[in-house]
């Protein structure tokens, strides 16, 4: 009994410690979204240049921007970008309901729909033997710089749920990483990307979801 | 004006303006509720009460240093919630990881725990045996032949009638509890 009177007393103690910071601001942190927003230019701007050295943008880049298969890939991706960014913002505040499926309905919506109504008799395999890899293998390095950055951003704010926050740090940099492949990728079928994409950004994802808990823990 | 949640945020918001002694009974109130959920947390877990301060403490500083983080238009208690959870969590996985490297001992060690200073049958066989009695039967029957009697775990499942592998589980499970109970007693010096 004494001994749980002695330690009760220690927390005594650190609370009142803790009660004269009151109105005393840690530090001159920067809000959380600012973090965020920052890690999200930094990780375009990283997976933009991972994918011009490794693979180096596609020579007709300027005639096919204007067409609906490459708009396709890109309104696809960033729809998915958009809803992880989203996610990002509420997986750093604690207590906050998650409503993946929601955040993320748009841009899983808007690709099932073009591969299934893709037409265009391409590939699924792609043009080259080696599209698969060389498309999944690209967006996958693109993303590890930006999987760092966000998993760094997010330490700023307070993640509770490690393994879910990893996730969603992957999915964000595996959807940077696949939106600036686009420039590269010479796979236009809707079917094409629905599906590499996906597993890309999948694999990102669960490499976030498993490294989680180790790199967020605070 | 009356809810926990109304109470705890109220004070909150005055700890931004400098009210310390809002802040501090908060902090109060906040620990005494942290404690009995850590309390029944580590019950449940069946780890030692002695780490209940610890892992409050440990929540009481979360909170603290990442107050200015709390959005004052949203609700607090679901924010205090997944802080404590989190941090309650973490410090189990730490006890429970503790647990393992002080109980994860070589088959020599485990046999030769009784005769080790710190738990020493030949000095207090009464209460060693007031332990072993209090374990399920199937353990003490495990316990009583490898532990005291020397038995090897194959002679000592032959001798039970069962196999190996249960009598080798009965037996560690049995230890495992045996070294909490006596750590409790304060057999331990530690």
């Amino acid at each position: 009994m004494d001994d749980t009177q002695r330690l009760t007393g220690r927390t005594d103690d650190l609370i009142k410690g803790l009660a004269t910071q009151a109105g005393k601001r840690s530090s001159a942190t920067p809000s959380l979204s600012i973090v965020l927003a920052a890690a999200m230019v930094f990780s375009i701007l990283a997976a933009t240049g991972v994918v011009l050295l490794i693979a180096g943008a596609r020579s007709d880049l300027a005639r096919i921007l204007p067409t609906w298969t490459f708009q396709f890939k890109v309104i696809g991706v960033a729809l998915i970008a958009a809803g992880a960014f989203q996610l990002a913002r509420t997986v750093v505040r604690p207590g906050r309901a998650l409503r993946a499926l929601l955040c993320l309905a748009p841009g899983v919506a808007f690709l099932l729909a073009g591969a299934l109504l893709d037409r265009s008799g391409f590939p699924l395999l792609g043009v080259h033997t080696y599209s698969v890899s060389s498309c999944a293998g690209i967006i996958i390095m693109a993303s590890i710089p930006a999987l760092a950055a966000f998993l760094a951003a997010m330490r700023a704010g307070t993640p509770t749920r490690l393994g879910r926050a990893g996730a969603v740090a992957g999915l964000l940099a595996g959807s940077v990483g696949a939106l600036a492949y686009t420039i590269a990728c010479l796979n236009d079928g809707a079917a094409f990307v629905a599906i590499w994409y996906s597993v890309a950004i999948a694999f990102v994802t669960a490499l976030g979801a498993a490294t989680g808990p180790r790199l967020l823990r605070w | 004006m009356d809810t926990r949640e109304d109470r705890w945020a109220k004070a909150m918001r005055a700890e931004r303006t400098g009210d310390s002694a809002a802040y501090e009974a908060f902090l109060r109130d906040f620990a005494s509720s942290v404690r009995r959920i850590v309390e029944a947390h580590l019950r449940r877990m069946r780890f030692s009460l002695a780490e209940v301060e610890d892992v409050v403490q440990e929540v009481l500083i979360a909170v603290h240093s990442r107050r200015n983080q709390w959005d004052t238009q949203r609700a607090l208690l679901p924010w205090l919630n997944a802080i404590a959870r989190y941090k309650i969590i973490d410090a189990s996985r730490r006890l429970g990881r503790d647990a393992r490297v002080r109980i994860d001992l070589t088959e020599e060690e485990w046999a030769g725990i009784f005769s080790s200073e710190a738990f020493d049958p030949e000095r207090n066989p009464a209460d060693v045996e007031k332990l072993i009695s209090a374990l399920p039967r199937g353990e003490q029957a495990a316990v009583r032949t490898i532990g005291l009697q020397g038995a090897s775990t194959k002679d000592a499942a032959e001798r039970l009638g069962s196999s190996e592998g249960a009598v080798r589980v009965a037996f560690h499970r049995s230890l495992k509890k045996l070294m909490v109970a006596a750590r409790r007693k304060g057999f331990d010096h530690g």
